[in-house]
């Protein structure tokens, strides 16, 4: 029988802000993260309206987002933006969320909800707060982001190939192409697609895929394989002009 | 007299000249009394700004946009005159604790999820409000309408605020009786059998529909007319539903005024389709109703939601089908058109699977009987939830979402899964009358590594029985629908039998070894599967018990049948099996068969050579409102390709038999059905004549030899039950079973002992005319097999010892004798039993019962009460039998 | 043992297809006969396929095709039909997709991490979720 953890705040003791605002970073710093971000809520609990509190709600924050307890680091941050939106650290405050939905990103075979919601999250703080340095990263990890998408489609177009729904794989690997055309996955999807159209009798299609690949990625693998595919499963097709 | 009748009449009100708004440039913008927000923040709120101009009009707009904010009290701005505008805030506090008081029917944990506010939150009247009526909306539900709910306000140092709620809860108030006028065809309790909501009766205590409830009235109201439009009552009509509060003001009255109407007959019905490629001649002829028979509205939604289906399986996913009513008031008949509308083939653009956090995608997406770019078919769509329903990884009401894609004609399914935890660590302890005792640990992991493949671990330990076993099932080798599987194990049985009430082994097996088994699929529900056992039995009886002295195994102490089975013996044996399976769900199955034959072969090297086939069979019917009937039977038969053992001994080993008894058949006590062999033991002294056979029950030795051949039949009918119980696990079922178990080669029974006869040589015989029996006294013999004697004790050192010299002594056995102790002779005496062989009999034993699946906290419990109707002589029945904790 | 029969994509209305003439019918014409075409050409020249398939397999192996067809439609510049040509099986290539993958990021789970994940969630016995509201 799971023993319920106390998640309940601590027992209500009333201490003055600054012993509390201390002790709460000083656990921080020697790394004893949970508890000091329940010293940083009480903090915010017992002296709501103190310069302090402020300075807490984003420590707290912070310090469940070291305690790897996500959820939690989200809401703690997404309180203080709600009732800080103008303070100067705001943006370090969608930062902490963007970074928690990113930490939880599964891998392509499992569900992609949460990398959505990071895609959202650092979105937003790259369009609200473009020059921050926060910024610059999350538009670093957004193309990170973008490419753990495109992997999912191509990871589900190749199951598809392998059991022979080739109608099924073309829609995926088409997708990648509309839709991430930034991603490294596109070279492949252009070489899948070239597999899948001659496999579904459309030798043409086939050709001017390939033929997109080697102008835009030449000395890729995959126009190599692509390249000789052509070769031998439609010659007539890939010698014919046009 | 009136008063003085006309007064002047008030001169028109001048309309007051609406001033023309003075424009002010804003020169200074402060905020005064904010703590907690930043000035910034709350001039952000406003549209205010230094240099721009305003008017009243935007300093009330900006007033109104401040309060909207939820983060101040009030707000007041002055020097509108001059200019330099000063906004005096006050904040809301902020909340330091919620308290909940009085409120004993509804804890705290079932009130605080649903109310918004909570510790850290700004304090808003409106929350406040919201929260209270959302209190009172919760005990509304319960059917408390007496509740109220009034919330104090506690403020501390700091702006915080401690908000506590006083719940004063009333009781329930309950519908003490519903009278329906007006209704001649049918009776007031049938039509109250319909309602959801019923008369507060005593046996009705705990119920929750007895209270009153205004949203269940109206649903009650449906019912009524539902129920008289499937009668055929066309014209229905509620002409008013009245409740009113009992004089006491405790409880309410329900009174209904209904009007009939005249029973209608269908008139002509057909099917009209705007899809090309349907034949609306042959969808007509399939029409349930027919032109004459008596109008049913539930007949009619039936069928749209069967043409809607068949649309369904022909790609048509958005057909809409609307029957047109053509009513004949006159002589009371009823005309529907069932008509399709236009719609054109459906394909399935995307199949999105969602919430797998654990499952990997492939794993649930090769369960889909469709792919992308098919055209739409609501049958595979059916067939798909059942696979995915019956991997067991996920909720039970799992549902594939239907919604248009981009275009009309393009479907996109959503296949949103809940993950189940799939891994079961149990460790429970049982008791069970089959194995009494029970410890259980197992690791099983059906959902391993998300790639749909079960690894397990289980060890399990019982007076009965000791197993360990390791095993692992790959279902998609190489990603194609091919299972492997295979597994080890180690199982130690020890059968054993009570004398009295002392526990004797009978004979203990232990079998060590392992099998490998694949399967693939032959059809979309027949599929074919192999397995290879190979397994060494080594089966040992109880030495001291049934061994004579020179350690051979005494048939006469355990009869010839146990005595064959010793040994050490390796069995390599190779099965097939056939197997169908439509079932909607492996788990709960409530619709579907399931057949399986199979055919397995004993003799590919190792000792044991022996064929044997098995067959099972069960169909599920849902009867309605959740009613479930099943039909299930399964048999099998073996042969031996052994050469010939001896009279009196099977050529099948005991170990390799079936046996039939308690958990397969129900009414039945372990192994109690089939061949066995019954020994009773004699009182009394035969000297004395007295001896008579012990009969009863617990006295009489009965060892269950097992048969070849077997058959087994249930039906069983699952009872649904109330919300309450269903939500306890509860699945009472009543059921009916037949089999019997039979095919042995008849033992040869012990038990020939010699008849006493009195000093002149004359047979004795007891009271009762039955012969009088003596013990048998046999010699227990040395290694070598010359009989032993015992020295009498009066002689010293050497007194007590056993020797082989009837007179004297010699140290070692057979040694020459010497000294003239006259020695005893060592002797074992068997009292005299009378030995029965029974139960080998292929008539049908019967039995009928109830029983109870209870999924209760500490494992799943199964009691079982069965009445045999019919059964052979020899076989041991069983009442009551229950069985806690995991089974295996 | 009984083969799977399985049909993939398009399923064709033969006295509709024909019913489509180069020069008279549009895309929206078309589209409204035959529904929304199955594949549509990648980049700069967009034709439209009609693409079906009918294959048989065993259960367990991949579908072999046994029979297609497909219709492409070429359109001129403004929209209306230029080509309808009709094609089957000659054209379809035995494919072996490759092995090889783009690599993606993502917390891998470790393999304890797999076997015990959610042991630890012990659901309530049979105590079963809240009465619905």
């Amino acid at each position: 029988c799971a023993s319920t953890k106390a998640s309940k705040d601590l027992p209500y003791v009333a201490r003055d802000v600054g012993t509390l605002y201390s002790a709460a970073k000083d656990k921080l710093d020697r790394g004893q993260y949970e508890i000091a971000a329940k010293l940083f809520d009480e903090v915010e609990r017992q002296h709501p309206f103190s310069v302090w509190a402020r300075r807490a709600q984003l420590m707290g924050a912070f310090s469940y987002y070291m305690n790897r307890d996500y959820t939690q680091s989200i809401q703690s941050a997404q309180r203080f933006i709600a009732e800080h939106p103008g303070s100067p650290s705001a943006p370090y405050a969608y930062y902490l969320v963007g970074l928690s939905y990113y930490e939880q990103i599964a891998d392509v075979d499992r569900d992609q909800k949460i990398t959505e919601q990071a895609k959202a999250a650092l979105g937003e703080l790259a369009r609200r707060y473009p020059q921050t340095r926060y910024a610059a990263d999350a538009r670093l990890k957004l193309d990170l982001v973008e490419d753990h998408l495109a992997g999912k489609e191509m990871e589900v177009g190749r199951f598809y190939e392998q059991r022979g729904n080739w109608l099924a794989a073309t829609e995926r690997f088409q997708l990648v192409i509309d839709k991430y055309q930034t991603t490294t996955h596109v070279p492949e999807a252009l070489m899948r697609l070239t597999e899948t159209y001659l496999a579904m009798g459309l030798p043409e299609e086939a050709k001017k895929t390939a033929a997109v690949l080697g102008a835009n990625y030449p000395g890729s693998k995959w126009y190599e394989r692509a390249y000789t595919l052509m070769e031998d499963k439609a010659p007539a097709v890939a010698a014919a002009g046009a | 007299q009136e008063a003085s009748s006309a007064t002047t009449l008030p001169p028109p009100q001048a309309s007051p000249l609406v001033p023309a708004p003075e424009k002010h440039v804003v020169k200074s913008l402060k905020v005064e009394g904010s703590q907690r927000i930043e000035p910034a923040t709350i001039l952000s709120y406003t549209k205010l700004r230094v240099g721009e101009t305003y008017t009243t009009e935007t300093i009330d707009q900006a007033i109104k946009d401040l309060l909207a904010s939820d983060f101040l009290a009030d707000v007041s701005i002055e020097g509108v005159e001059t200019g330099n505008l000063v906004i005096h805030v006050k904040e809301n506090p902020v909340i330091n604790r919620i308290v909940l008081e009085g409120n004993k029917h509804l804890k705290d944990d079932k009130i605080k999820p649903e109310i918004k506010l909570a510790p850290r939150q700004i304090f808003t009247r409106t929350a406040v409000r919201a929260d209270v009526a959302r209190i009172i909306e919760l005990y509304r539900r319960q059917g408390r309408f007496g509740a109220t709910v009034d919330p104090q306000m506690v403020n501390l140092d700091q702006n915080r605020v401690d908000v506590i709620f006083e719940i004063h809860e009333g009781d329930k108030s309950k519908v003490r009786a519903i009278n329906i006028i007006g209704n001649e065809k049918f009776p007031d309790s049938e039509l109250r059998s319909q309602m959801a909501t019923k008369q507060s009766k005593w046996f009705r205590l705990f119920s929750s529909n007895t209270s009153y409830d205004q949203d269940r009235l109206s649903y009650d109201q449906q019912k009524l007319r539902q129920f008289y439009l499937t009668q055929g009552y066309a014209d229905f009509r509620v002409i008013s539903a009245v409740a009113e509060l009992t004089p006491d003001k405790e409880d309410f009255i329900i009174t209904y005024v209904v009007e009939e109407g005249d029973r209608y007959k269908f008139g002509d019905v057909s099917v009209h389709s705007g899809i090309r490629d349907f034949d609306e001649k042959k969808l007509t002829k399939f029409l349930p109703m027919k032109k004459g028979d008596w109008y049913n509205a539930k007949l009619v939604e039936d069928t749209v939601d069967q043409l809607t289906e068949t649309a369904g399986t022909f790609g048509y996913a958005f057909a809409k089908v609307n029957p047109r009513f053509e009513p004949d008031r006159k002589n009371h008949t009823m005309g529907i058109e069932f008509n399709i509308d236009q719609a054109q083939r459906t394909y399935v653009e995307r199949i999105n699977i969602t919430g797998n956090t654990n499952t990997k995608d492939k794993v649930i997406r090769r369960e889909m009987r469709l792919a992308e770019g098919d055209a739409f078919n609501s049958l595979l769509v059916k067939r798909s939830e059942d696979r995915i329903n019956s991997l067991g990884y996920f909720q039970d009401k799992f549902a594939i979402k239907q919604s248009e894609g981009d275009s009309p004609d393009r479907i996109v399914l959503d296949a949103n899964v809940e993950e189940k935890p799939t891994g079961e660590l149990s460790l429970s302890a049982g008791f069970s009358s089959l194995e009494r005792f029970i410890v259980q640990g197992a690791i099983q992991q059906n959902n391993f590594r998300g790639m749909g493949q079960t690894a397990s671990a289980q060890i399990s330990w019982s007076t009965y029985a000791k197993s360990a076993e390791l095993g692992f099932t790959e279902p998609y080798l190489f990603d194609r629908p091919i299972a492997l599987g295979g597994k080890i194990f180690r199982r130690d049985y020890n059968s054993f039998n009570y004398l009295g009430n002392d526990r004797n082994t009978t004979y203990s097996q232990v079998s060590t070894g392992f099998q490998i088994f694949s399967g693939v699929p032959l059809t979309e529900y027949w599929t074919l599967s192999g397995n290879y056992t190979l397994s060494q039995t080594d089966v040992t009886l109880d030495r001291s018990r049934f061994y004579n002295a020179d350690g051979q195994c005494d048939p006469v102490l355990a009869g010839r049948y146990l005595c064959d089975s010793v040994g050490n013996r390796l069995s390599s044996m190779i099965g097939l099996q056939i197997g169908y399976n439509s079932l909607n769900s492996n788990l709960r199955p409530s619709r579907g068969e399931r057949l399986s034959v199979g055919v397995d072969f004993a003799g590919l090297g190792g000792d044991v050579r022996f064929i044997r086939g098995n067959a099972r069979a069960a169909k599920y019917w849902n009867v309605g409102s959740g009613f479930i009937f099943s039909l299930s039977a399964e048999g099998g038969v073996i042969h031996s390709l052994e050469s010939n053992r001896g009279p009196g001994v099977d050529e099948v080993r005991i170990t390799d038999r079936f046996f039939l008894g308690q958990q397969q058949f129900r009414g039945f006590d372990i192994r109690g059905v089939g061949p066995r062999v019954k020994r009773f033991q004699y009182s009394g002294d035969p000297a004395a004549g007295t001896q008579a056979l012990i009969t009863d029950k617990d006295r009489v030795f009965d060892d269950a030899l097992g048969g070849k051949a077997y058959y087994l039949g249930k039906a069983e009918l699952e009872i649904p039950l109330g919300s309450g119980a269903r939500e306890l696990g509860l699945r009472p079922s009543i059921f009916a079973q037949v089999g019997a178990l039979f095919g042995l080669k008849r033992p040869i029974l012990n038990g020939s002992f010699t008849q006493a006869t009195d000093s002149d040589g004359k047979l004795l015989y007891n009271e009762d005319g039955s012969p009088t029996l003596l013990p048998r006294t046999t010699a227990i013999t040395d290694g070598s097999g010359n009989p032993l004697y015992i020295v009498p004790s009066d002689n010293g050192d050497i007194s007590g010892k056993t020797t082989t010299c009837q007179v004297g002594y010699s140290d070692t056995f057979g040694g020459a004798c010497s000294g003239t102790t006259q020695n005893t002779a060592y002797t074992s005496t068997t009292p005299p039993y009378y030995e029965q062989y029974l139960g080998d009999s292929a008539s049908p034993r019967l039995s009928v019962g109830v029983g109870v699946d209870w999924n209760s906290p500490f494992g799943p419990l199964r009691l079982d009460l069965a009445k045999v109707i019919l059964s052979q002589p020899g076989d041991d029945t069983k009442l009551f039998t229950f069985n806690v904790g995991t089974q295996f | 043992c009984a083969k799977v029969q399985a049909h993939h994509g398009y399923v064709f209305d033969a006295d509709l297809v024909n019913a489509v003439q180069p020069g008279v019918d549009d895309r929206d014409s078309v589209a409204t006969m035959l529904g929304q075409p199955t594949l549509t050409g990648e980049f700069n020249s967009p034709e439209w396929y009609y693409w079906g398939r009918n294959t048989n397999s065993l259960a367990f192996t991949r579908p072999d095709p046994t029979s297609q067809t497909v219709v492409r439609i070429r359109f001129d510049k403004n929209g209306t039909v230029a080509a309808v040509d009709k094609m089957g099986m000659e054209q379809v290539a035995q494919i072996n997709p490759t092995d090889e993958k783009t690599p993606t990021l993502g917390r891998k789970r470790g393999f304890f991490q797999q076997l015990f994940g959610n042991i630890g969630t012990v659901t309530p016995g049979g105590m079963g979720q809240q009465p619905p509201q």
